[in-house]
């Protein structure tokens, strides 16, 4: 290895060193504060934990109802990403194999779809999700009214997160199943396959790459989530983690001790998930960056 | 059975773009049927209707007594070879093998029985655990082979299989698909652009160009009687020579003249052109290399030219140059009767002779050979 080789192998070593830091910094000043008492935190917010507390943890536990929060968060993240998965995976098959108008026009809607921000719809999607009425039209003596679908539950939030997250999936999708030889369907379809276990069979585990590169995107958008819950969700049992967390701020005061604990508790859940998964994880996302 | 019946079968893509024109033919039971022609002749278009993966737009295909022009895929009980393979890359070449009998819901020690036996005749038993991403170009066609024979179809469907190996392997595996058509007795239907794969393969060949059928005939009818000068040109390498010439017709009977020298036809075509009462008339007069010699300077029927390019291929060379302002090639061996090299380079003079052993004799207005009463 030439002396310059060297130097750019050491200075790459270093450049990701300083990277890794400014992401793991904020996690681990976090992960300091939740160890203090509030007196600590507020005096001294980057230093070590004096005293060293642990009743941080217990107390947000209890707060928060984590057990259930959590149970909330995460069957809400693993159906609305397995259903995402499920439905996305499926139309973008069928838009990309059937060229027709309707799909061509279908396919745009879905891009389109993806520009429009959230806060655009959010309040006429509350009305429709809500009990109430959503509009009535009198003609004559005869008044028409729609109610709302009153959906604002989990279930409910399940069904907006696939109506959200199915178009950036449905375009992941699309790219990916392009690169699919058309040939192994037709193989299938000799060999005996309906179209259902052409399907299943032969496209849905070629798929396995984007799977997991649009399991990972869903799974952090859903369970770091705030915003849809809060409109959604109305009773305190149905709360998933962050909107627990939010508990420990208001607008007077904040209990950051509690807060930070909370915080701890509601990531620990995805990391031990990411470690578990890594190998596969870091290999779906390779292999989707190749295709 | 498994005769099939072409008739009038046309393809039609959106867009009124005809791929396939009134296609007629009739495949007997366990025959090699070999469909060529250049690219977008609709060759594989018309293996694909057969295979039910493109739709029929008018005529009715039989496959047996049955009328398939709305039987699924699955129904037809055929089984298909494709170019690129189409192995499914997430199952083992085991699973590969078994997967359209495991479908069918054959118990399983036949299943086991019939890939272990598929496996066995194609040599591929000890890759039977491996995924086709661990092997050979040459290994995944037999494979895809296995695949197919594991069917025990009615017919065969191979879309140019042998396209993506090397010239070695295309030789040996097309011996070998030739081996697998006499030990399985099924018809077989082959698509390729290759007209050395469709001469040594096929009982019949079929050659399409523009999606007609241009001739229909043993390999040796399609090489020595074309029909029309496409054919003429498709089939044989190098590609047969064509030049301007004129028919005539005296008391001798009927010649050719092309360039000052008038060459009478040989009895046999003497009979059938005076059958077919030809006229005499303008002409393409085609001749191919192997039937053009080098003669001594000065012998009839010979004309002198220049080397342009020497090939040497080993057991001969063919050599290309001008005559009638039109590149002509000439095979020669490449040892002479003493076993000495026969050797030109370009600049070298040449003389070429004709004889009238071997010619073709096409209407230079309709293309089509005279020896045909079209």
């Amino acid at each position: 290895m030439t002396g310059e080789n060297k130097f750019f192998k050491y200075l790459k070593i270093v450049i990701g060193f300083l990277v890794a830091i400014l992401f793991l910094l904020p996690i681990f000043i976090l992960l300091m504060d939740s160890f203090k008492n509030q007196r600590g935190i507020l005096t001294d917010v980057l230093g070590w934990p004096n005293p060293f507390i642990f009743d941080n943890y217990p107390k947000a536990m209890e707060k928060m109802n984590f057990f259930n929060s959590l149970w909330n968060s995460v069957w809400i993240t693993v159906v609305s990403t397995a259903l995402i998965l499920l439905f996305s995976s499926m139309a973008a098959w069928v838009l990309v194999r059937y060229k027709t108008k309707i799909s061509k026009v279908m396919f745009i809607l879905f891009a389109v779809a993806l520009l429009i921000p959230f806060q655009c719809v959010m309040l006429p999607l509350m009305s429709i999700m809500g009990s109430k009425e959503v509009f009535s039209i009198t003609l004559g003596d005869a008044t028409f009214a729609l109610n709302g679908l009153n959906i604002l539950n989990p279930f409910g939030l399940v069904f907006t997160y696939l109506g959200f997250g199915c178009s950036m999936a449905i375009m992941l999708y699309h790219g990916f199943i392009k690169g699919v030889p058309e040939e192994l369907e037709e193989a299938a379809m000799i060999d005996g396959c309906s179209m259902f276990k052409t399907f299943w069979k032969i496209v849905f585990p070629l798929l396995s790459p984007i799977n997991t590169t649009v399991a990972i995107l869903q799974i952090m958008w859903i369970w770091n989530d705030y915003l849809l819950p809060s409109l959604v969700l109305k009773e305190q049992s149905w709360y998933t983690l962050p909107l627990q967390t939010s508990k420990f701020f208001s607008t007077f005061t904040s209990s950051w001790d509690i807060a930070t604990a909370a915080l701890i508790l509601s990531m620990l859940p995805v990391v031990i998930f990411y470690l578990i998964a890594q190998k596969k994880i870091i290999k779906g996302v390779v292999d989707g960056a190749i295709k | 059975m498994a005769d099939l019946s072409f008739r009038n079968i046309k393809k039609v893509y959106d867009g009124n773009v005809v791929a396939v024109h009134d296609f007629n033919l009739d495949i007997k039971d366990k025959e090699f049927v070999v469909f060529v022609g250049p690219s977008g002749c609709g060759k594989s278009t018309t293996l694909r209707m057969v295979a039910g993966l493109e739709s029929i737009t008018d005529g009715e295909l039989y496959i047996g007594d049955t009328l398939v022009n709305n039987v699924a895929p699955k129904d037809r009980d055929i089984a298909m070879v494709f170019q690129n393979y189409a192995l499914y890359p997430h199952m083992t070449v085991y699973n590969n093998m078994a997967f359209s009998i495991k479908l069918r819901k054959v118990p399983r020690e036949e299943i086991d029985r019939r890939v272990r036996e598929a496996a066995e005749i194609l040599g591929i038993t000890e890759f039977l655990q491996r995924k086709p991403k661990a092997l050979s170009g040459g290994q995944r066609q037999r494979v895809a082979i296995g695949r197919a024979i594991v069917r025990d179809p009615k017919v065969f469907l191979l879309d140019e299989p042998l396209s993506n190996l090397d010239a070695k392997l295309r030789a040996q595996t097309r011996t070998e698909i030739s081996k697998l058509h006499q030990r399985l007795g099924t018809t077989f239907i082959y698509v390729t652009h290759d007209q050395v794969e469709a001469m040594t393969l096929g009982d019949r060949i079929v050659i399409m160009k523009d999606g007609f059928i241009q001739q229909v005939g043993t390999p040796i009818e399609v090489f020595h009687f074309p029909r029309n000068i496409f054919v003429a040109g498709f089939i044989g390498t190098p590609q047969m020579n064509f030049f301007d010439a004129e028919l005539i017709k005296d008391e001798n009977g009927y010649s050719v003249k092309l360039l000052g020298m008038v060459i009478r036809l040989n009895d046999k075509m003497q009979e059938v052109y005076t059958k077919n009462n030809v006229k005499p008339m303008p002409v393409i007069l085609g001749v191919r290399a192997e039937n053009l010699a080098i003669v001594p300077q000065g012998s009839p029927l010979s004309v002198d030219t220049i080397v342009e390019v020497s090939e040497m291929l080993g057991n001969e060379v063919h050599l290309h140059a001008y005559i009638d302002n039109k590149d002509t090639a000439i095979r020669i061996p490449a040892l002479d009767a003493d076993a000495e090299s026969i050797f030109y380079q370009p600049g070298d003079k040449i003389t070429v002779g004709f004889n009238n052993k071997a010619l073709h004799i096409f209407d230079k207005e309709k293309k089509t050979n005279l020896y045909y009463n079209d």
